[in-house]
C-alpha cells in the first residue's frame, strides 16, 4: 500500500512541479506541488515520506533536470512539516512554532549555496540588480513616478551590497507562504479524503511470513468453504453470509451476482483473505502471487500494469533469480512479439491478456479472474474468455471467473450464483442461453433500433470534415480522426460505435467544445435562438464558443464530481439558478432518492456516481448530452436502469449521444448508429433506412 | 489543451543516443547541471548548448519536436533585454541573457533525455546508479521500486488531470451570488478530486502489486552501461575541461 500511495501522490508532485517548469506562466501550479506528498506525510509513517522525497526527487531530475530536482526536494520537506504536524493532530501553533525553525533554516540554504557557488551568485545579482535599476531609470522620466525611481534604485543597491540579507529574507518568506499555503488547503482535503475507501483488500501471506516460508507451504486446492460470512467492520451489515463451496484442482468455475452482491469479497476470500466467520479449509497456504500459489486477475486493466515494458511487466514482482521463458507466456495469451512495447499502449484487451500473462509466469495452481472483461471491448472479451477457458485443459489451473455477465459464464464448468450475499439456486433473469458461441463474441443479435418517434427535429449540430491529430507537425503526431462528417438531429439518439482506439474520446470532446478541429467546423446550430427555416440553412456557430451546451459525460465518473456533497455538485454543475427542489427533482429523474441530496460523493458506488453526473448535466439544461461508455463497469440490472433512464430522456425530447464500444443493449436509447473505426466514420450495417425527408444516417 | 506542451515520450528513432544507457544520459545531465550552477560563464553555456545541438543532431530529433513557445515568452524575454540594456549597456543585455540562457540549456539537457530514452530504461538505470548507497544501509530496493511505480503511473496521472480541467471548464460560471455552490472557488475541489481518485488509483495499484505477491523484479532485460557509454562520458568530460579553460583564460 506504502509504495503504491508514495508513487501515485509522488507522481502528482513531479507532475506539477514539471508543469510548472517546463510551462511558461504555470509557476502557480507549483505552490500546489506540496499537497500530494503532504497527504502522504500525514497519512502513513515517516519512512514513506523518505521513500516518496528520493522517489519524486529522482523522478523530476529525470524528468526535467536538476531545477526541478531543487523544486521537489524543497516541496517535499514543506510537505513533510505539514503533513507530520497533522498526522499528530496538532493545530495552527505547531504549524507556527515548526514555521519559525524551518522558515529560516531553509531559506538559509539558498544563502549557503550561493555563498559557495560564486559566479552564479553575481549573475543573478547583477541581472537582478540591473532589471530593477532599468525599471527605475524608466520611472525617472515620467516625472510623478521619479521618487519611486529613487525607492529602486536604493533597493537595488542595497541588493548589490548585502545580498544574502535579502536572499535569505524572501526564502524565509517563501517558505513561510508554502507551508501556510499547503497547511490551509491540506486541512479541508483531509477532511473530504476521509470518506474515500483507501485500503488493500487483499491479504497476502507474503506480507505476514515472508516470502520464502510461503512457498513452503503453499497448497491452494482443493478449497472448501464452510459457512463463510464477511464484513467489512464489525457491526456493518455482512456482505457475505453462509457461503458454503467447494474448488478443485483443473475446474472452470463461474460466479455470477450483480454489483454488491458480494462477489468480488468472495474472490478475496478465496485468494487468501480471513473470514469474519466460517471457515476456510486448504491443504495449505493460499499462496497470493507465489510460485504454485493463488493468481489473481482485477477488473480495470490500465491499474494492473506495473512494468513499463511488456516483457518487463509479466516478470514484475518475481523473486530475483527465477527464470521465466517470457516470449513463451506472451505467444500463450496472444502478445508474441509485443515485448518491447510499452504497456500503455496496448488496448484494455491485451492488457488483461497481458496481466494473465503475469499471473501465469507465477505458475499458479488456482486463477482467479474478477469482472476481468466489463472494461474490455466486445472482440476482446471473446479472446479472454477463449483464453481463460483453455487454462484448465492446457496447465491444469483452475479458474474462477467471476463476472456479471451471464454470457461469460456459460463456457463454465460450474456456475455459482450470488445474490445478496449468498449462494443461490437458480440462475437470475439475465442468465441467456447457455449455447452461446464464444468463439463469435463480436456478432449482434439483429436487434431492431427504437422508433425515431415524433421529436426528431432538424439539425443541431454538424461537423463538417472534422479531422484531428495530437500533436501535429511533431514526430508523436497521432491522427485521431479523419474527415469525419456527421450531422446530429434535434431529439434523436445516435450510437457512435468504436473500439479502444478508435478516436471516440477525441471525438467526444471535440463534440462539446473541448478541443478545436485541426481541419473542418463542428458547428452548433440554433444556438441564437432564431430558426430562420426561409433562410434555408443556419451555419451555426462553433461549438467552442459554447462550452457547456453540449453535456458531456466522461468515461471516469469520479473526476467529474468536484463538489462535497451530491446537492453541492448537482447545483454546481447545474448552474446558479438550480436550487434545491431542482435537485431533488433532476434525482428523481435519473432514479435516486432525492434523500441523497444530502450524501458524501466520495461513499457512492460507481453507478450511483454516474447517476449523479447525468444529473448534474440535465440540471443544465444542455442542448444535447454526449457520454462516453455510460454503461462500462456496471451490472446488469444498473446497466438497465441507466438505458431506461437514457431512454426516458430521449423520449421527452433530450438529444444523446453516446459513444461506446458497447453496442448490446443501448438499441432501447438509440434511433441511429454509426460506426467510428481508426478515426474513421463508417455508415454502420442496421442503418438502412434513412429518416424520410432528409438525408440520414452519415452525410 | 490551447498551449502545445511538451511530449515528455521518447522521439522515435535509433542512432548512438538512443543506444546509449539511460543511466549515463542522466549522469551526463547532472554534471553539465553541476557544470553551469558552478561556472555560468559563456563558454560553459556554450559548451552545454553545443553539447544538446549536437545530441540533438546526432540523435536525429526533428525540427516538428522542439517546442514552439508564445509569443509573450520571446516578448518577455525582450523586454528584459531592453530594461537591462537601458541601464547598463551591451554589457548588461548580455549579462540578463547569459541568466536566461542558464535556465534555458538546463531545461533543454534533460528534455532530450526523454526525447531519445524509453521511458521503461530510466527507472532501472536510477537503480543502478544509486546502488553504492547500499554501504550506506539505505533502503535502495525500496527507492527503486518507487521510483519505478513513480514513473510508471505518471502518464496516467497527467491524463486524469488533463480530464480533470477538461471536466471544470464544462461548468457554468456563476456571476453574482455567492452563496450558491456554482460560484465557490473551485480550486479546493479541484485539489480535492484529484486527489480522492489518486487515492482510488494507489489501492487498486496496491491491490495489483499485492496480487502479484509483492515486489522483486523490475526488468525482464537488464541493461548496463558499455563502451559506447565510456567514449560519451570521457567527451563529455573533454568539452568540461575545455569550457574551464576557455572561462579562466578568456
Amino acid at each position: 500500500m506504502e509504495f503504491a500511495s508514495v508513487a501515485i501522490f509522488g507522481g502528482l508532485t513531479v507532475a506539477a512541479v514539471v508543469i510548472a517548469s517546463v510551462i511558461p506562466l504555470a509557476q502557480a501550479a507549483g505552490l500546489l506541488a506540496p499537497i500530494p506528498l503532504a497527504v502522504v506525510a500525514a497519512r502513513t509513517r515517516p519512512r514513506a515520506l523518505v521513500t516518496a522525497t528520493v522517489a519524486t526527487t529522482a523522478v523530476a531530475f529525470a524528468m526535467a533536470g536538476t531545477g526541478a530536482m531543487a523544486t521537489v526536494l524543497g516541496s517535499a520537506l514543506v510537505a513533510g512539516i505539514v503533513g507530520d504536524i497533522k498526522r499528530r493532530g496538532r493545530g495552527f501553533p505547531t504549524l507556527l512554532a515548526a514555521t519559525l525553525v524551518a522558515a529560516p533554516l531553509l531559506g538559509g540554504v539558498s544563502v549557503l549555496l550561493l555563498l559557495i557557488l560564486v559566479p552564479l551568485r553575481e549573475l543573478t545579482i547583477e541581472a537582478l540588480t540591473n532589471s530593477i535599476h532599468g525599471v527605475a531609470g524608466l520611472m525617472h522620466r515620467w516625472g510623478p513616478f521619479d521618487r519611486v525611481g529613487n525607492g529602486l534604485d536604493a533597493f537595488a543597491d542595497s541588493i548589490a551590497s548585502h545580498w544574502w540579507v535579502w536572499i535569505w529574507v524572501s526564502g524565509t518568506v517563501g517558505t513561510v507562504i508554502s507551508l501556510v499555503v499547503a497547511w490551509w488547503i491540506l486541512g479541508p482535503v483531509i477532511h473530504r479524503l476521509r470518506d474515500v475507501p483507501s485500503e488493500d483488500t487483499l491479504d497476502s501471506d507474503v506480507q505476514a511470513t515472508g516470502r520464502s516460508a510461503v512457498e513452503a507451504g503453499v497448497a491452494p486446492l482443493p478449497i472448501v468453504a464452510e459457512g463463510v460470512g464477511f464484513s467489512y467492520s464489525p457491526g456493518a451489515p455482512p456482505v457475505l453470509r453462509d457461503i458454503d463451496l467447494r474448488i478443485d484442482p483443473g475446474e472452470f468455475v463461474a460466479i455470477v451476482g450483480a454489483n454488491g452482491s458480494g462477489k468480488s469479497t468472495l474472490a478475496k476470500i478465496l485468494a487468501g483473505r480471513t473470514p469474519t466467520s466460517g471457515v476456510v479449509h486448504r491443504p495449505g497456504l493460499a499462496g497470493l502471487g507465489v510460485h504454485g500459489g493463488t493468481a489473481l486477475v482485477l477488473q480495470r486493466p490500465e491499474v494492473q500494469m506495473l512494468g513499463s515494458r511488456v516483457a518487463d511487466d509479466v516478470v514484475w514482482g518475481l523473486p530475483a533469480g527465477t527464470e521465466v521463458d517470457v516470449d513463451a507466456l506472451l505467444a500463450e495469451v496472444g502478445l508474441a512479439g509485443l515485448g518491447d512495447r510499452e504497456t500503455t499502449d496496448l488496448s484494455g484487451g491485451q492488457q488483461q491478456r497481458l496481466a494473465i500473462a503475469a499471473a501465469l509466469a507465477r505458475r499458479p495452481q488456482l486463477l482467479i479472474a474478477d469482472e476481468v472483461t466489463s472494461m474490455v471491448d466486445p472482440e476482446g472479451r471473446g479472446h479472454l474468455l477463449k483464453l481463460l477457458a483453455a487454462l484448465p485443459r492446457r496447465h491444469g489451473i483452475a479458474v474462477v471467473l467471476i463476472t456479471h455477465r451471464g454470457s461469460e459464464a456459460a463456457a463454465a464448468d460450474r456456475v455459482i450464483h450470488l445474490d445478496r450475499g449468498r449462494i443461490v439456486p437458480h440462475p437470475p433473469l439475465w442468465m441467456p442461453d447457455p449455447t452461446t458461441d464464444l468463439d463469435h463474441p463480436a456478432v449482434v443479435e439483429s436487434s431492431s433500433l427504437a422508433d425515431p418517434g415524433p421529436h426528431i427535429g432538424g439539425p443541431l449540430m454538424v461537423l463538417d470534415q472534422v479531422s484531428y491529430a495530437h500533436l501535429p507537425g511533431s514526430p508523436w503526431e497521432v491522427q485521431a480522426l479523419t474527415d469525419v462528417n456527421l450531422t446530429v438531429y434535434r431529439g434523436e439518439g445516435l450510437l457512435i460505435v468504436g473500439g479502444n482506439g478508435s478516436g471516440k474520446t477525441t471525438l467526444a470532446w471535440i463534440m462539446a467544445g473541448l478541443l478545436t478541429p485541426l481541419t473542418g467546423t463542428c458547428h452548433l446550430l440554433g444556438v441564437t435562438g432564431k430558426v430562420t427555416p426561409a433562410a434555408g440553412f443556419d451555419a451555426g456557430e462553433p461549438i467552442t464558443e459554447h462550452v457547456g451546451a453540449v453535456g458531456l459525460g466522461f468515461q471516469h465518473a469520479r473526476l467529474q464530481l468536484q463538489k462535497v456533497t451530491v446537492a453541492d455538485e448537482i447545483m454546481a454543475a447545474g448552474g446558479e439558478k438550480i436550487g434545491t427542489a431542482e435537485v431533488a427533482r433532476v434525482l428523481e429523474l435519473v432514479g435516486l432518492p432525492r434523500e441523497m441530496a444530502a450524501s458524501k460523493v466520495d461513499s457512492l458506488s460507481g453507478g450511483q456516481m454516474r447517476r449523479v453526473v447525468l444529473a448534474g448535466l440535465i440540471a443544465r439544461k444542455p442542448d444535447m448530452l454526449v457520454l462516453d461508455e455510460p454503461l462500462a463497469g456496471l451490472d446488469p440490472v444498473s446497466r438497465d436502469e441507466i438505458v431506461a433512464l437514457l431512454a426516458r430522456l430521449r423520449a421527452e425530447g433530450m438529444t444523446i449521444v453516446i459513444i461506446s464500444h458497447d453496442f448490446e443493449s443501448l438499441d432501447s436509447v438509440c434511433t441511429r448508429r454509426v460506426r467510428l473505426v481508426d478515426g474513421r466514420l463508417l455508415p454502420d450495417s442496421h442503418d438502412v433506412a434513412p429518416l424520410p425527408g432528409r438525408d440520414g444516417g452519415v452525410r | 489543451m490551447t498551449m502545445r506542451t511538451v511530449p515528455l515520450r521518447q522521439v522515435p528513432g535509433d542512432s548512438f543516443v538512443h543506444r546509449l544507457w539511460a543511466g549515463t544520459k542522466l549522469l551526463i545531465v547532472l554534471i553539465l547541471g553541476l557544470m553551469t550552477w558552478a561556472l555560468p560563464s559563456w563558454p560553459a553555456l556554450g559548451m552545454v548548448a553545443g553539447v544538446v545541438i549536437v545530441t540533438a543532431l546526432i540523435a536525429g530529433i526533428p525540427l516538428g519536436a522542439i517546442p514552439r513557445p508564445p509569443w509573450w515568452f520571446w516578448g518577455l524575454i525582450g523586454i528584459g533585454v531592453a530594461v537591462n540594456a537601458s541601464f547598463a549597456g551591451l554589457a548588461g543585455a548580455l549579462v540578463f541573457l547569459r541568466a536566461t540562457a542558464l535556465a534555458l540549456v538546463l531545461v533543454g539537457s534533460s528534455i532530450l533525455v526523454i526525447w531519445t530514452t524509453p521511458m521503461a530504461d530510466v527507472a532501472p538505470a536510477i537503480a543502478r546508479l544509486m546502488r553504492p548507497l547500499r554501504w550506506f544501509r539505505l533502503p535502495v530496493d525500496e527507492w527503486a521500486v518507487s521510483i519505478a511505480l513513480c514513473l510508471r503511473g505518471l502518464p496516467m496521472l497527467i491524463e486524469e488531470l488533463r480530464m480533470l480541467r477538461a471536466a471544470h471548464k464544462l461548468r457554468p460560471v456563476a456571476r453574482g451570488r455567492t452563496d450558491h455552490p456554482s460560484a465557490e472557488m473551485g480550486i479546493l475541489d479541484l485539489i480535492t478530486a484529484a486527489m480522492s481518485s489518486a487515492l482510488r488509483r494507489s489501492s487498486e495499484m496496491a491491490e495489483a502489486i499485492t496480487a502479484r505477491g509483492g515486489t522483486g523484479r523490475l526488468t525482464a532485460h537488464p541493461s548496463g552501461p558499455g563502451r559506447a557509454d565510456a567514449v560519451a562520458l570521457l567527451a563529455i568530460g573533454v568539452a568540461c575541461a575545455i569550457a574551464i579553460t576557455a572561462t579562466v583564460l578568456l
